[in-house]
């Protein structure tokens, strides 16, 4: 595109001439192993993007290679650039107006079919790509032959073959990006040719753009867009005058889909020939081994069941698992705390001083590392074990019944999952659903899904008042029967409110809804670990530490100084009661919740603190404590349940808040946002706590 | 002539024509579902209209609405491959 001239919109510089690195867009289809390879290139060296307008926030990374940088953006996975969803949109304006110096398109060489057609359509639009196959154990194993030197000269650019998640061929394709990066001469983008009045057509009205603007890039492919009736996009291209010279033909909607499907018509065409000419075996039906677990995990039978103990399973694994190793974290980590206490005393520090540092800051940081680390650690691998084999989309599979009754997309299913481990990346992800309508559904509802941050709550509890109930060999599977009616309590408010806004607020017709079921892999360990423990358990960690650290110093302080004769907890905590009683909790929990707003993460052990009333949690070294000291603070199982509830139907954290503003551009949705699980819980527990009150409960 | 909602568990056929119209038409293209494609029902959801079917290389869902707006030709078992 640099040899094409100048794509840039006014207002937005390039970074590549910012930093001096050549900038490669890394495009692809979803599941194409796509941010593996990224993650080979790049390494650990990745950041969050700062980009123009939509494509703001993209991930990208750099490497050095042959004493040059490079600046690898991640776009996110798409099966075509036509923009039918916010995804495409994202990947179409990088590609469009960011002056890449290569696109590299990740291919997925077991389903080269599929795969082709993006990289016809990116050839279309420029001549500075290198075709990455990827997942060639893959098509090995299942007889593929692909003539990888065939290909390459069919379609005119370099096809560099790798397993990205073995290493293999990752040398080869930096080779080959710096290769077309420091070539002066590029190809030329490479036409598919349309039946005949298609190709008038788009012929005539690509020699008005060349006339009126010799210096437009991929002028061929803007004028197919323009008569596909994308007019907007090709204006916004244009430069100077040339916006308001040219004239692009009005066409009808009956023209605009005949020349969309002459043009797509064509584009498969062309992949079909590019197959002949270069793959020599190809594999006709499913993976065995899929297609059968895939009778299994979606039949009638079997879908819900499996997916019911799948879950309880986990949750069963997390709970009796994370057990001893937060009893040890809890006992190492208090211990320190007493030889804290020591070492000051011994220093005669002041004892305001020990109170804010020990038994303020440390203890809430303490807590939150014992009661959150050996949950996450055990979850989130099993949690991303799942979503690596390819799981995920058969949940959504399942469930798309429901959310189609509810009127929401079936994409609701998966972006619900990712709320699960966490709701500002579950609110992002709703970039899949390509209907607006749908969108704000699915971001509106996000919250209702528990996130990670809850779920120490919602283990504890389970485990703490309702495990206990039972002999132990029972208590584990009621907990964690527990924990999944929670998580189940989360399903049933996702749907009923997506139900109500869609027949209310946010009325209208179903969009189209397509769903790729990938083929199950085998996940790889140490990506899986490496994932889950860095990307998730460590920055869920780190995001608690940080809120509790100012939360563990507001509850000391709130709890050791005195306003008119009391703490101002007790002010706080004595005003909040009363609203606190009737939804079945306390003002202590209240506080607790107000003080959480940064991260959920932190409610228990703000409530904890506030109970211990000195601020310091004094006896908590054996979780089973717990139990004793809460009951003795007036809890009940009514409590407990009151809880539960409100853990899932309260406002999202201030992060997602936040990002949901981002992601809407309103505030007015944000708020919404915050006061609608609010409102719902209050709704909620009113009634039933008053029932439960009413039939001696409590 | 028959609409994919209408063909029954593993049976192939080759899609006619797209009758659908803006986003539908233009995401059921771009997924390749265009004139001569082979195609293939592989699974049903548990419950409800979801259909899953096999389609260049890969398997994709679609509701009713979309399945109905996809018109294809059964083809014989045995007869042309791919």
């Amino acid at each position: 595109m640099k040899a094409a001239g100048s794509v840039a919109m006014p207002g937005v510089t390039a970074p590549a001439e910012a930093t001096g690195a050549f900038v490669v867009a890394l495009a692809g289809n979803p599941n194409t192993g796509k941010s593996t390879v990224f993650n080979a290139l790049t390494g650990l060296h990745q950041h969050v993007g700062n980009w123009s307008g939509v494509t703001v926030g993209l991930a990208a990374g750099t490497y050095r290679h042959a004493e040059r940088e490079y600046r690898v953006v991640d776009l996110p996975g798409t099966y075509s650039l036509v923009a039918t969803s916010e995804n495409e949109v994202v990947a179409r304006e990088f590609l469009v107006f960011e002056d890449a110096d290569v696109v590299v398109v990740v291919v997925d060489a077991s389903a080269l079919e599929r795969n082709l057609g993006l990289v016809l359509q990116i050839r279309e639009f420029t001549g500075r790509v290198v075709v990455c196959l990827n997942m060639m154990d893959g098509a090995a194993r299942h007889g593929v032959q692909i003539d990888v030197a065939g290909l390459a000269a069919e379609l005119g650019v370099p096809v560099v073959a790798t397993t990205a998640r073995d290493g293999l061929g990752i040398a080869n394709l930096r080779a080959a990006i710096a290769r077309v990066c420091a070539a002066d001469d590029q190809p030329a983008p490479c036409p598919v040719h349309y039946p005949a009045d298609a190709e008038e057509a788009v012929t005539t009205l690509m020699l008005d753009l060349v006339a009126k603007d010799p210096a437009l890039p991929a002028p061929r492919w803007l004028a197919a867009r323009a008569l596909e009736g994308d007019a907007e996009l090709v204006r916004r291209v244009l430069t100077g005058d040339a916006a308001r010279r040219v004239e692009i033909p009005i066409v009808t909607t009956e023209e605009a889909e005949r020349m969309a499907a002459a043009t797509t018509g064509a584009l498969w065409a062309e992949v079909g020939r590019l197959l002949e000419q270069t793959v020599r075996e190809r594999a006709v039906d499913r993976p065995r081994l899929t297609a059968r677990v895939d009778r299994v995990l979606t039949s009638a039978w079997g879908g819900y069941p499996l997916m019911f103990v799948g879950l309880v399973t986990a949750m069963w694994l997390t709970i009796t698992g994370a057990n001893y190793p937060s009893q040890w974290l809890a006992a190492a980590l208090f211990w320190v705390a007493d030889r804290g206490h020591e070492a000051l005393a011994w220093a005669a520090a002041p004892d305001w001083l020990v109170g804010v540092l020990i038994d303020g800051v440390y203890r809430a940081l303490a807590w939150v590392i014992a009661v959150m680390l050996p949950p996450m650690a055990i979850f989130f691998p099993i949690f991303t074990l799942l979503e690596d084999a390819g799981y995920l989309p058969r949940v959504a599979f399942n469930m798309d019944r429901m959310f189609a009754r509810a009127g929401g997309s079936g994409q609701q299913a998966l972006t619900m999952c990712m709320g699960f481990g966490c709701n500002a990346a579950g609110v992002t992800s709703c970039r899949i659903i390509s209907s607006p309508r749908e969108r704000l559904v699915a971001i509106l509802t996000n919250n209702f899904a528990p996130c990670n941050g809850r779920f120490p709550t919602i283990i504890l509890i389970a485990s703490v008042f309702v495990a206990t109930a039972f002999p132990p060999y029972l208590g584990a599977v009621v907990g964690a029967a527990t924990v999944v009616a929670t998580i189940g309590l989360g399903v049933v408010a996702t749907l009923i409110v997506s139900g109500a806004l869609t027949r209310t607020i946010l009325r209208g017709e179903p969009s189209a809804f397509v769903l790729e079921l990938p083929p199950y892999r085998r996940p790889k360990l140490l990506p899986v670990i490496y994932r889950s423990m860095y990307e998730r358990t460590l920055r869920v960690l780190y995001r608690a530490v940080v809120a509790a650290a100012p939360a563990g110093l507001a509850i000391w302080l709130m709890g050791n100084t005195t306003i008119a004769g009391a703490t101002p907890m007790s002010h706080v905590a004595g005003f909040l009661d009363g609203p606190g009683r009737l939804l079945g909790l306390d003002g202590i929990v209240l506080v607790g919740y107000v003080l959480a707003i940064p991260a959920n993460e932190i409610v228990l052990p703000t409530i904890m603190m506030a109970y211990t009333g000195a601020g310091a949690m004094v006896d908590v070294e054996q979780l089973t404590g717990l139990e004793t000291l809460l009951k003795g603070q007036g809890w009940t199982t009514l409590t407990a349940v009151s809880l539960l509830v409100f853990v899932v139907l309260h406002n999202p954290c201030s992060t997602t808040i936040l990002t949901i503003r981002k992601e809407t551009g309103s505030w007015k949705w944000a708020g919404l946002a915050f006061v609608l699980p609010l409102a719902l819980g209050i709704a909620v527990l009113i009634p039933l706590v008053a029932l439960a009150r009413a039939l001696g409960a409590g | 002539m028959i609409s994919l909602a209408e063909l029954s568990a593993g049976q192939k056929a080759e899609v006619v024509a797209v009758v659908a119209h803006g986003l539908m038409q233009r995401r059921l293209l771009d997924l390749g579902f265009v004139s001569g494609t082979p195609v293939v029902l592989e699974l049903r959801a548990p419950f409800g209209d979801l259909r899953a079917y096999r389609i260049r290389d890969s398997v994709f869902a679609l509701r009713a609405a979309e399945s109905q707006s996809v018109k294809v030709r059964p083809v014989e078992t045995g007869g042309k491959a791919r």
